[in-house]
């Protein structure tokens, strides 16, 4: 179809699919081909609406039972600059308006309620990020920059990776590091527990990807993130927590085509563990199966389970403990996530829209060790619609 | 410790069984979208975005520290294990 427009870049197909491979692949390239840069520019622009389940009446004390609705819009634009070097840019606005819990508390039958924040809250925030990249004959390197600001919050971060291809071209390594620099200015009232805070997050992510056969490839790694500083929530009511959090991943995924049935299959497991002692297994499963020359369907679905932190309990207990939360994010749980997402390509637009339905559940794999299960516990929907604009530079 | 040389030895078992040399022209398959480890990288950063700010775990993939080394892309999240700030955006 694109030869019938641009004559002068028809190839062969044999010809097409080796340079196809060498341009699209870039952890896979032919020995006698170096990464380069894309031949062509992405503009790209989503939609999505994020919204959580109210809480039922049953479960709040005071305050509104109504949650977060947040309105996303991100554009992302990257262009080759020549072969060696290309610039990507994103930015991401959001807006938020609704309530979140701010306590929980023991009623007088002894059930754990939800203190919420009270009146609705409307609030925005804008994100952009700017990265370099540069290619060259085994491998890659890229610096980027990112900057977050909204009304009380602002995070200034710088990211650098490098990838290595080896073993002609089977193997590939990643190495990345990222620091973050943060500052809140919470708002003022009851609901903050400090004035201004200030938190740095440094992390190292080593990664290696393989090539198994022509139709399966794998991935490990692992990570280390360390943050320092005002690590307690400002905003829920006597919060407390370590002013230091170390935290590990390994990780492990494999990707499986399928070319009788039109579909390739992938499965990624993480393992996270950090010195609050909080614990997690993730399981990611996706299915994408090409139903026709120009759609595509993707169901997805991801388990999540977690252990809650040492510190944690829904009623705090006033003695010789330095550390207290009530958050249900550091409780015992489970969630589980479906999606389901459909492409439309055509020669330079692809079109796509998803959705995804998160519920979380208290206990999961980790039941067997957890005190308190919150009633905070939060279920969305997110809903994304959005294309993508390839061009000739 | 266990947990780190278990992963180790089972990275370095996958590795030695994977042999299959597979040439250029065989990689048709392998360059499909569907076989990159990152096909979208704005649902990617937001649901990593997501997730981050309302579990307890970050990282792995794409959060802070960088990714496996996907296309171009700032698949990056500077407020991944942020201050857990509730009223503010989840995000």
């Amino acid at each position: 179809m694109d030869s019938k427009k641009k004559p002068g870049k028809y190839r062969s197909s044999a010809l097409a699919a080796l340079t196809s491979t060498a341009l699209t692949l870039p952890g896979y390239v032919a020995e006698t081909i170096a990464d380069t840069a894309p031949e062509r520019g992405k503009f790209s622009y989503r939609y999505s609406q994020y919204e959580e389940d109210s809480l039922p009446e049953s479960k709040v004390l005071t305050g509104s039972n109504k949650r977060y609705t947040i309105d996303v819009h991100q554009a992302s634009f990257i262009t080759p600059v020549n072969e060696k070097y290309a610039i990507s840019v994103d930015y991401q606005t959001e807006s938020l308006s609704g309530a979140s819990p701010w306590s929980v508390s023991i009623d007088g039958q002894g059930q754990a309620k939800v203190i919420m924040s009270g009146a609705s809250i409307s609030e925005r925030r804008d994100d952009a990020s700017v990265k370099i990249s540069q290619y060259r004959e085994a491998g890659q390197s890229s610096v980027g920059l990112a900057y977050s600001e909204e009304n009380d919050y602002q995070s200034k971060a710088i990211n650098i990776s490098n990838q290595h291809s080896f073993n002609q071209d089977h193997s590939r390594l990643t190495t990345a590091l990222s620091h973050s620099d943060d500052k809140i200015e919470p708002t003022k009232g009851i609901h903050n527990n400090f004035d201004r805070g200030d938190k740095k997050t440094s992390s190292i992510f080593i990664g290696g990807s393989q090539i198994i056969n022509a139709s399966t490839l794998i991935r490990t790694g692992i990570g280390y993130t360390r943050s320092s500083g005002d690590l307690s929530d400002a905003y829920k009511f006597g919060d407390q927590r370590p002013d230091s959090r170390n935290q590990r991943t390994l990780s492990i995924g494999v990707k499986k085509n399928i070319e009788k049935i039109g579909s390739t299959l992938g499965l990624d497991y993480r393992y996270y563990t950090d010195d609050w002692e909080i614990r997690s297994h993730t399981f990611d499963f996706s299915w994408h199966y090409r139903a026709t020359e120009n759609w595509k369907i993707i169901p997805t679905f991801r388990y999540y389970a977690q252990e809650q932190a040492s510190f944690y309990k829904n009623q705090f207990v006033t003695s010789n403990s330095n550390y207290n939360s009530n958050d249900f994010r550091l409780s015992t749980f489970e969630a589980f996530t479906y999606g389901l997402e459909m492409r439309y390509a055509l020669t330079d637009f692809t079109f796509v829209a998803r959705v995804n339905e998160y519920d979380s559940n208290a206990g999961g794999l980790f039941s067997h060790d957890y005190n308190d299960s919150s009633p905070a516990l939060v279920d969305f929907s997110l809903f994304t619609i959005g294309f993508d604009y390839s061009f000739d530079r | 410790m266990h947990n780190l040389k278990l992963f180790f030895s089972l990275a370095a078992s996958v590795l030695l069984i994977s042999c299959t040399q597979v040439q250029p022209w065989e990689r048709n398959q392998l360059a499909l979208d569907a076989m990159q480890w990152s096909k979208d990288t704005q649902h990617e950063a937001l649901s990593n975005h997501i997730y981050s700010s309302k579990e307890s775990s970050s990282g792995g993939n794409s959060a802070a520290g960088g990714g496996w080394g996907c296309k171009l892309s700032t698949v990056f999240d500077p407020r991944a294990g942020g201050f857990l700030k509730i009223p503010g955006p989840i995000i």
